[in-house]
């Protein structure tokens, strides 16, 4: 159906130009909001490009925060300018997502988690622990004399979700896509095929990692002020899971949709019962139970499912044998 | 005829415990060469080691004459050592089109990948019916079709089937039998395990029984059709022999149900 999606593409892309303004003319709330959208994209697109290939990460954190301590200390200590020490949060990234796929070698689903999850604790222990380094629990401010300005670094976000958003798409594109769902359907049979899992493995885990770092290197230059807790925080990982179920997994858009909404909904219910304690929470919760209850396949899936519908009843057509996993955007 | 895959002294376990011991085979040029065993013999190990997918403790894989022992799965399919694996393994949820397009993904098949898809849609015109249907919802025969598919698409030189009548209606059987028989006029060398001695040695040229972990007995079709050996291996019990070493007629079919 090549009006959905010309429909659609022309949907994204007026969304874009008009996120583009919000950094110009936006009020501070507003570019405060997208920016948090834009960084939670790169996350949320990023895990996802590591479950499309059977690597469940719970410890997105970990490349998050390397990424971010990458940034501070190059500044700090090299004064390094901005987009420098976002090549060395880049570089970290790829480097500690490449290690651990090469560490846990063939482990999948539980275990592989388990590790990631291990990762991001054992580099939080790690920064509190070399104070002399990171400043410990205190925590450390960027001390750079070329900052960049807000407005620019506001639009990095936007860059790094856009970057984010066009490698997954590329990738979707590619014949790499097929080994990676291969692989995720199951590794051994995609071996007999030719297939090596483990150069997939790494390739896609430090391109996922290396996204994820990149996220937390300008959010560092974004807020000025690192410690471990803020970096390795297990928040982090939870939303950048959140936002790809919630929003649609292993597709393309279903991850921004996810961020968009996870931000938007966590927004709203601290805003109107933030004055009750734990009742903001409590509400979110409960609407990504009823979410995941009711949008199996997420909002992407609940989208498509809703105009597929609507051309149905206007035109009857062939019921699609494919099921949702096998959907492209 | 030159011998395209020969295994010598094939030692292969797994952790501590040794499963083939000794085993030594060979498969020559356009030959269809069938592996008969009971359940614990060791043929699927066979295929492992064939494939790939376990290295030998001790012994030789050779392969057009090189030795590829120490040459990883993935690399094994460039060579033209494509496997159907036991219990298909095909992809559930991806279409019959897509599992196909999987099978040519090593760098040596891709560029023949439109011919050999004319290949197998000619073979297997269910396939081509369905090939945009998921193939997790197809039957046990259909998905039968498309690993052995799947694997003709990584342009075999060697095709190895781990028990392609795995879980199959006879009359499907017959079917598969058919498609593996065609193949193997074409010129293509075929290794196949089976449970289902009959049928194999219907379409092998020659055969091997493995018992424990050994070659117990091998020979042509027609020579294994009447051993005594093969019988003995899959019912586990001595049989009454004649004095000319032929099976006496009934004695074996009392003895199977």
């Amino acid at each position: 159906m090549m009006g959905v999606r010309t429909a659609s593409a022309s949907v994204w892309a007026l969304g874009l130009a008009l996120a583009l303004l919000i950094p110009l003319f936006g009020t501070p709330m507003m570019i405060d909001v997208a920016f948090r959208i834009c960084s939670l994209v790169a996350l949320a697109v990023s895990w996802n490009l590591m479950a499309s290939a059977g690597l469940i990460s719970l410890g997105h954190s970990a490349f998050f925060g390397l990424g971010a301590y990458a940034a501070i200390l190059t500044a700090n200590l090299a004064g390094a300018p901005f987009w420098l020490t976002l090549v060395v949060s880049l570089a970290s990234g790829a480097l500690l997502g490449s290690g651990i796929a090469l560490i846990t070698g063939r482990m999948r689903g539980i275990y592989f988690a388990i590790t990631t999850l291990a990762m991001s604790e054992g580099l939080r222990v790690i920064a509190v622990m070399l104070p002399d380094l990171t400043g410990g629990a205190k925590g450390a401010y960027l001390a750079s004399k070329s900052f960049p300005g807000a407005t620019y670094i506001n639009f990095a976000m936007g860059a790094v979700a856009v970057g984010t958003c066009l490698i997954a798409w590329a990738l979707s594109r590619s014949r790499y896509h097929f080994a990676f769902r291969a692989m995720r359907a199951n590794e051994h049979a995609s071996q007999m095929l030719g297939i090596y899992p483990l150069k997939y493995r790494v390739a896609i885990t430090a391109i996922s990692g290396s996204l994820a770092s990149l996220a937390g290197g300008v959010e560092v230059w974004h807020g000025g002020y690192l410690d471990p807790a803020l970096a390795f925080d297990l928040h982090i990982t939870i939303t950048s899971q959140i936002a790809p179920i919630l929003g649609g997994l292993y597709t393309l858009s279903g991850p921004v949709l996810g961020a968009i909404a996870t931000i938007l909904l966590g927004d709203a219910t601290r805003i109107s019962l933030g004055h009750i304690q734990g009742a903001s929470l409590l509400v979110f919760g409960m609407v990504l139970v009823v979410c995941v209850l009711y949008l199996p396949q997420g909002i992407r899936g609940g989208l498509s499912d809703f105009f597929r519908r609507r051309s149905a009843n206007a035109a009857p057509s062939g019921v699609s044998t494919r099921p949702a996993d096998v959907a492209r955007p | 005829m030159s011998a395209l895959l020969k295994l010598e002294n094939l030692k292969v376990g797994y952790g501590q415990s040794v499963i083939l011991q000794d085993v030594s085979l060979s498969v020559n040029e356009g030959e269809i060469v069938c592996l008969l065993g009971a359940n614990g013999a060791g043929k699927t190990t066979t295929t492992r080691a064939v494939s790939g997918l376990l290295t030998p403790w001790s012994g030789e894989v050779r392969f057009a004459g090189a030795d590829i022992a120490a040459v990883p799965a993935h690399k094994r399919v460039d060579l033209g050592i494509c496997l159907a694996p036991e219990g298909r393994q095909v992809f559930p949820n991806f279409t019959v089109h897509e599992n196909l397009l999987l099978g040519s993904y090593s760098g040596a098949a891709r560029p023949h990948r439109a011919k050999k898809f004319d290949e197998v849609y000619g073979l297997f015109p269910r396939l081509a019916e369905r090939r945009s249907q998921a193939a997790g919802l197809m039957s046990g025969g259909e998905q039968q079709m498309l690993a052995i598919g799947r694997a003709l698409m990584g342009c075999p030189r060697l095709l190895v089937l781990d028990e392609p009548s795995l879980g199959l209606a006879p009359k499907i059987i017959m079917d598969v039998y058919e498609a593996v028989a065609t193949i193997a006029k074409r010129g293509l060398s075929i290794l196949f395990v089976e449970q289902n001695v009959q049928a194999a040695l219907t379409i092998a040229h020659r055969g091997y029984v493995l018992a424990n972990g050994r070659i117990a007995v091998s020979g042509t079709s027609a020579e294994l059709k009447n051993a005594a050996h093969v019988q003995e291996a899959f019912l586990g019990k001595k049989i009454s022999l004649s004095a000319t070493g032929e099976v006496k007629p009934g004695s074996v079919a009392t003895s199977t149900h």
